[in-house]
Parts: structure tokens; C-alpha cells; sequence
């Protein structure tokens, strides 16, 4: 699969605080990624460094292999962005709205946008400040997606959603992600969502993509281990991410089970049991370590 | 709670800078021949603040605090007494005219009481409408009324103002109805007192009045005929037009308010036409001022609505119409630049108006004044990139500048149309500062553009 989104050694801050540094990412044509991060990782500012709304302190980002400040006309229109928050012009109504935007672009499909207009109930009469968070931020992804993007960036899509809209969006980006192979890539911090859309999870912390695998990998290979009885720091453990020794046990996360390792306690005895954990634990464990 | 009532630094700029200029005016002009002036300078400013304590007193008087804090209410009248008492310190330059200085006071009392009535209860500001339409009614009924004989009615009737006023801010100050009325009051104020005019777009359209929802619709309706046009035939609107919607807002400088602003100035023309040249004195000062106001407004309003829209422009910047980052730069250069162009043409062609009916300017100093508005445009046009380019978010030092070079303005213009010092600035020495503003400009373009074309 060729490569997406290319970046290198990205340095970013604010005021002479560091937000991103010598950050490392690449994403493949068809990844649908979750990008899970706490509250002022970065994670909006990796996103609009990598789209060229924030400029970048340093490092290199290349999109569709063009470098992101100079990307082509025809880059540009496989590009479709949600932001956070919703500062589209207030006192226009969502069908004046639709006509301005689609002047930005050479390619944009009417049929898309009121298949998702109607399928979402929006009144295109309304001015967006009359709509509902919820109904504005359909809107803007219909914007996104009207202009049949082949990288979709959405960041914190779903966060003004109820969650009947939430699954209903989420089922909608799988079905295009699937049926259109576009890749996608979204910032949340809510991990049931992240679990039902992403094939892979990437983890900011500390400025940098900490973890970035398959979601199912992910799952099958950050587990917890209980090894009864045995009392071991965690450089014992390969692997290990954090571990925790109460009485007699010793609990442990690791990023992948060694299996000869494994072998080996059990040949000494050892009762190990191994437990899997959900995507929240493994977020909270990763960005704890 | 002073800070409350008085806040927002550009009024507070204003009406001292006022009673500054009516301090001077006292001690540097003949007494006997400036009072009327004192009056005027000292009444506006008054009026202003009044105006603004009005506005924000609803904010005080329901917010919740104000029925669970002890002693709230007695709290609030101390304060509102002394910014009264305050506000009619400027009047005692105008003693040792005793009469007059009685009068401005029971006047200013009449006002203060009438703005937090028109702000509380609107059906009072048909009291303000009327008081505005004395001066045409007396024209039409043949009544002279001197101005001296105005001051005496406010002498006599003082007694009874004054005793209105203590029981009005006794009422004030527990005051909690009309709550539909002043949620909206409210909800307007909290948007002012944002430091953005922008906030306003965002005032949810069931708590705008009338008024505003007309004029929002009327505002943004010919952008809206602009997009479905372009839509319906098919055709691509220029860079520079799409910026210019991206940034309208109800605060922009519409083509409505071009079409207002043209039948005001009509309409003053016309009235003006029906009376006796020698009434035509009273009028000088607002049509001198408000083209001036309209200048300064103009660049403040523009350049709060950019910077309000920053991110959004920012992400229109990437969309696949702009080439680059340097072409959409250009096409927002020529945003700006067009709409400073198109404001200060405009006001040039509304003065001439008013010249041609009012000859209160010689066609000389007319052109100096426009050069001067020019010059002012074209500097703090060159503020703005130069904020721009710094990628500064400190907008408020900016902001600062240009209101005190609208100030400037302001002032030089009244003394250019009451004192005429045509012959005090020459043209040479307006040519040098225009080359200077338009030097400073075009500096401050290129580096503007040059950092878009700086790429990491």
C-alpha cells in the first residue's frame, strides 16, 4: 500500500511550549486511523500542521507525495477536512453554504450532498446558527465529503453527536472507507468510537506518535499479565509498560507478549494468567508509561 | 461594578479625550464665544457614557448575584452616584456661568434618566425620536426658541429632574422586569463587551430584535444573491469576492450601508434645502463628523472581522481554488485594500454632497481632507499587515493605534471645517505624509506576502 501521509521530525509549539517534537508518522492509502491522545496533546494541531493551517516550527510533512505547503490543485481536491469547531459563516443558510464552498473546488458531487442532506434530515432553509451543534456538524461533514476526498481528517468528529448520530456517521465513514478505499483519519478521545471505525490506532503523547498499530493487534497484543506468586520488577518482564507487585503477585501491561519468555516461567512454575484489556486501558497505559 | 458599567477602553478613550478637548477649548478660547461649544463637546461626551452605563446596567440589575449578594442594590446606586457625580465634574467649566452650568446639569440628569428608561422599557425611546424631531417642528411652526432660553427651562425644572432621578435610581437599582426584554438586552451586551464586533454574528436569531433581524437579512442578502447567481449560472466567482464573504458580517460595510448612509446624507441635504441658510450652522458638526466616523469605524470593523475569521480564512487558504498559499494571499491584499478604496470614494462622494449643498468647505480644503483620508486608510491598512505578518495575536495594541489615529483625524477635521486652517497645512506637507502612509503600506504588503512564501 503506497504512503499517505509522510512525516518527519515535526516540531511545533506555541509561546515557546513544545507541542510536537520530532514527531515520526506514516499512514497508508486506505488506514483508517484513530488518533488518541489526552486533553491538549495535540492531536488538532498535528492535524492542521499536516493540512497547512498551522504552520510547522521545523520537520517534514509530505501528503500524497507532494510536500504539504506546496501541495497540487489536484492534492488539494482529495482532501477533505472537519474541524473541531464550527466557525463557518454563521448567517449563511446550509444551501447558500453549499453553493460558496463548491466555488473552491473543480470536482464536487451534488448527488453526494443531498443523499447525506436528506439520509440526515438537515433543513437547508436554516442559517447554520439556527442549526443544532449537532445538525451543524453534519453539515460540515457533508462539506468534507462532497468533494469525494480520498484522505478524510476529521478532527474530534463526532463530539457535538448524540450517539444515535454518532453511530450513524461512524457506520457512514466505514462504508465509504470501505466501498471508496479512502483513507481516514480522526482525532477522538472516545474510544468506543475509535474501536468501531479504525483499522489502526495511533497514540500522541509527549509530542510524539507513542504507539501506532493495528486496532486488533493492538488489543490482542497489550494485555495484562498476573503471574501468581512471583515478585518481578519491570525489567524482568519484556516488553512491560508498567508493573505493579501486590503481596505475593505481580501484575503487568505489556506491548506484546514474549513468547519464549512466557515458555520459560511457565517451565519454572509459574502460573501466568493473561488478560486482555479494553482500548481505554490500553490508551491510559500507554500514555501513564 | 464601575468597571462593569464603564467597560470597553475605546469609549472610555472617547469621552475622556472629549472632556480633555473641552478642558482646552476653556482655557485657550474666549469664554463668552465657546460656551455653546462647551456644552456640545461636554453634552456628547456625557451622553456616551450614559449610554453605555445604560447598556450595561442589566447586566448588574439581573444578573442571579444581584438577588442572593446583601447589600447589592444600596452597593449599586453608590456607584452609579458617583459615576454621575463624576460625569458632571467637565460641567463646572462652565461656571462662572452659574446659569448655564445648572442647566447643562438638570439636562445631563434628563438624559441619564432617559437612556436606562429606553434601555429598560422601549417603548420610551419614542421620547428619544421626539426630542430628536423639536428642532424640525419649531422650524416648521415658525417658534423660536433660543438656546439660552432652553438652558432657563432646564434651570427651572431642575428641582424637579433632580428629585426624579434619586427616585428612578432608587427604583433602578431592584429593578427586574421586563425579563423577555432584557435577556435580549443582555445577551446584546455580553456580545459588545466580547472583544470582537464579530460576536454579534453569533447572538442566536430569536434573540435579536426586529431591527436586527431586518437588517441581517437585508445585510447578507445581496451575498446570498451573489452565491445562488454564481451557482445557478454556472460561473466562478474571483478569489478576492470569496474572501470578502468569508469575512462579511453584520458589522461589514455592506451595499446597504452604502445605500443607508447615501439617503441619510440625501435626506440631511434635502431638509437642509428647505430651511434658511442661517440654520444651517447647527448641522456642520454631524456632517463633518460622521463621514470621519465612518472612515475610522470601517478600518476598525475590518480589521476585527479578519482577525475574528483567522482560522476559518486559514482553512479556506488550503482549499484547492488557491494554487498556493501566495495566491490567496494576493487575493485577500486586494480584499482589503478594495474595501478601504471603496469606503474612502464613497465618502468623498457624500462630502461633496453635502459641500455642494451646505458650502460649509472650500473645494481646496475638501481635497486636503481627502487626502488626509486617504493617508489615514493607507497606515492603518499597513498596521494590519504589519500584524498580519507578524502572526501577532495581540491585537488589541493595534486596534489601539487606529482608534487613536481616528481620534486625530477627527480632530483635525473639525478644526479644518470650524477654523479653517487651510493655509496652517500645506499641500506639499500632505503629499509627504501620504507618501510616508503609502510607503509604510506597500512595506508592509510585501512583507506580508513574503511571509507566504517563506515555506519550513
Amino acid at each position: 500500500m503506497s504512503t499517505v501521509i509522510s512525516i518527519e521530525s515535526l516540531n511545533k509549539s506555541y509561546d515557546k511550549q513544545s507541542v510536537l517534537s520530532g514527531l515520526n508518522w506514516q499512514v497508508s492509502q486506505g488506514d483508517i486511523v484513530g488518533l488518541l491522545g489526552k486533553n491538549g496533546a495535540g492531536k488538532s494541531t498535528l492535524l492542521k500542521s499536516l493540512l497547512n493551517i498551522d504552520e510547522i516550527d521545523g520537520g517534514q510533512i509530505s501528503v500524497f507525495d507532494e510536500a504539504h505547503h506546496s501541495l497540487s490543485i489536484s492534492s488539494k481536491e482529495k482532501i477533505g477536512y472537519v474541524p473541531q469547531e464550527n466557525d463557518e459563516i454563521t448567517w449563511l443558510p446550509v444551501t447558500d453554504l453549499i453553493k460558496f464552498r463548491k466555488q473552491f473546488y473543480q470536482q464536487w458531487s451534488d448527488e453526494k450532498v443531498n443523499y447525506y442532506l436528506d439520509k440526515w434530515q438537515i433543513d437547508t432553509r436554516k442559517k447554520m446558527i439556527e442549526l443544532s451543534p449537532g445538525q451543524a456538524q453534519k453539515v460540515l461533514i457533508i462539506l468534507a465529503l462532497a468533494s469525494m476526498p480520498k484522505l478524510l481528517i476529521f478532527d474530534e468528529p463526532a463530539s457535538a453527536l448524540d450517539p444515535a448520530g454518532r453511530r450513524d456517521l461512524l457506520k457512514e465513514l466505514v462504508n465509504l472507507a470501505c466501498d471508496e478505499n479512502i483513507t481516514v483519519i480522526f482525532s477522538t478521545h472516545i474510544t468506543s468510537d475509535l474501536e468501531r471505525l479504525a483499522s489502526k490506532v495511533a497514540i500522541l503523547d509527549k509530542g510524539k506518535i507513542c504507539y501506532f498499530d493495528d486496532l486488533d493487534k493492538t488489543k490482542e497484543n497489550v494485555v495484562q499479565l498476573v503471574m501468581h506468586g512471583q515478585q518481578l520488577s519491570q525489567q524482568q518482564i519484556p516488553n512491560a509498560l508498567r508493573s505493579d507487585i501486590k503481596g505475593n503477585n505481580t501484575y503487568c501491561v505489556v506491548t506484546k507478549v514474549d513468547l519464549i519468555w512466557l515458555e520459560e516461567q511457565k517451565q519454572q512454575g509459574v502460573k501466568i494468567d493473561i488478560k486482555p484489556m479494553g482500548l481505554e486501558d490500553i490508551f491510559l497505559e500507554i500514555t501513564a508509561s | 461594578m464601575k468597571n462593569i458599567l464603564t467597560y470597553g477602553w475605546y469609549a472610555r478613550i472617547f469621552i475622556i479625550v472629549l472632556w480633555f478637548a473641552s478642558l482646552w477649548f476653556r482655557t485657550i478660547l474666549d469664554f463668552e464665544q465657546k460656551q455653546a461649544l462647551l456644552v456640545a463637546l461636554i453634552g456628547l461626551s456625557n451622553l456616551t457614557l450614559y449610554l453605555i452605563v445604560a447598556m450595561r446596567l442589566p447586566l448588574l440589575t439581573h444578573s442571579q448575584s444581584s438577588a442572593v449578594l446583601p447589600g447589592f442594590s444600596s452597593q449599586l446606586k453608590t456607584e452609579l452616584l458617583q459615576i454621575l457625580g463624576i460625569s458632571l465634574l467637565p460641567t463646572l467649566l462652565l461656571l462662572p456661568n452659574f446659569w448655564m452650568w445648572l442647566g447643562l446639569i438638570s439636562i445631563m440628569l434628563a438624559c441619564a434618566m432617559l437612556m436606562a428608561a429606553m434601555i429598560y422599557l422601549p417603548k420610551y425611546q419614542i421620547i428619544f425620536f421626539a426630542i430628536m424631531l423639536l428642532p424640525i417642528s419649531f422650524e416648521s411652526l415658525s417658534i423660536v426658541v433660543t438656546f439660552d432660553q432652553v438652558m432657563s427651562f432646564f434651570v427651572y425644572i431642575f428641582p424637579a429632574i433632580a428629585v426624579c432621578t434619586w427616585w428612578l435610581l432608587d427604583k433602578l437599582v431592584v429593578y427586574r422586569k421586563p425579563s423577555k426584554h432584557i435577556a435580549k438586552m443582555m445577551l446584546m451586551v455580553n456580545a459588545s463587551l466580547d472583544r470582537t464586533l464579530a460576536a454579534q454574528d453569533h447572538i442566536p436569531p430569536e434573540s435579536q430584535n426586529i431591527f436586527m433581524r431586518w437588517w441581517g437579512n437585508l445585510n447578507f442578502g445581496h451575498e446570498r444573491k451573489i452565491i445562488s447567481a454564481a451557482d445557478e449560472f454556472q460561473q466562478r466567482l474571483s478569489m478576492r469576492k470569496l474572501i470578502a464573504i468569508g469575512c462579511h458580517s453584520s458589522a461589514s460595510f455592506s451595499r446597504y450601508s452604502y445605500i443607508t448612509w447615501s439617503l441619510a446624507t440625501i435626506l440631511v441635504c434635502s431638509v437642509a434645502l428647505t430651511l434658511d441658510q442661517s440654520h444651517y450652522a447647527a448641522f456642520i458638526p454631524l456632517i463633518s463628523i460622521v463621514p470621519a466616523i465612518i472612515i475610522g469605524t470601517a478600518s476598525i470593523t475590518l480589521f476585527q472581522m479578519v482577525n475574528s475569521k483567522s482560522s476559518y480564512l486559514a482553512r479556506l487558504s488550503i482549499l484547492p481554488r488557491f494554487n498556493d498559499k501566495q495566491s490567496f494571499a494576493k487575493a485577500f491584499i486586494k480584499y482589503i485594500l478594495f474595501n478601504q478604496g471603496a469606503i474612502i470614494v464613497f465618502i468623498a462622494m457624500l462630502v461633496a454632497i453635502t459641500i455642494l449643498t451646505f458650502e460649509h468647505l472650500s473645494w481646496g480644503i475638501y481635497f486636503k481632507v481627502c487626502l488626509l483620508a486617504i493617508a489615514l486608510c493607507l497606515i492603518n491598512s499597513a498596521l494590519m499587515f504589519f500584524c498580519w505578518s507578524n502572526k501577532s495575536t495581540g491585537f488589541q495594541k493595534y486596534i489601539f493605534i487606529i482608534v487613536f489615529n481616528f481620534i486625530l483625524f477627527m480632530l483635525l477635521i473639525l478644526e479644518m471645517t470650524h477654523n479653517g486652517i487651510d493655509s496652517a497645512i500645506s499641500l506639499s506637507s500632505i503629499f509627504t505624509v501620504m507618501l510616508v502612509c503609502a510607503s509604510l503600506c506597500v512595506y508592509t504588503i510585501r512583507r506580508y506576502l513574503h511571509r507566504f512564501t517563506v515555506t519550513v
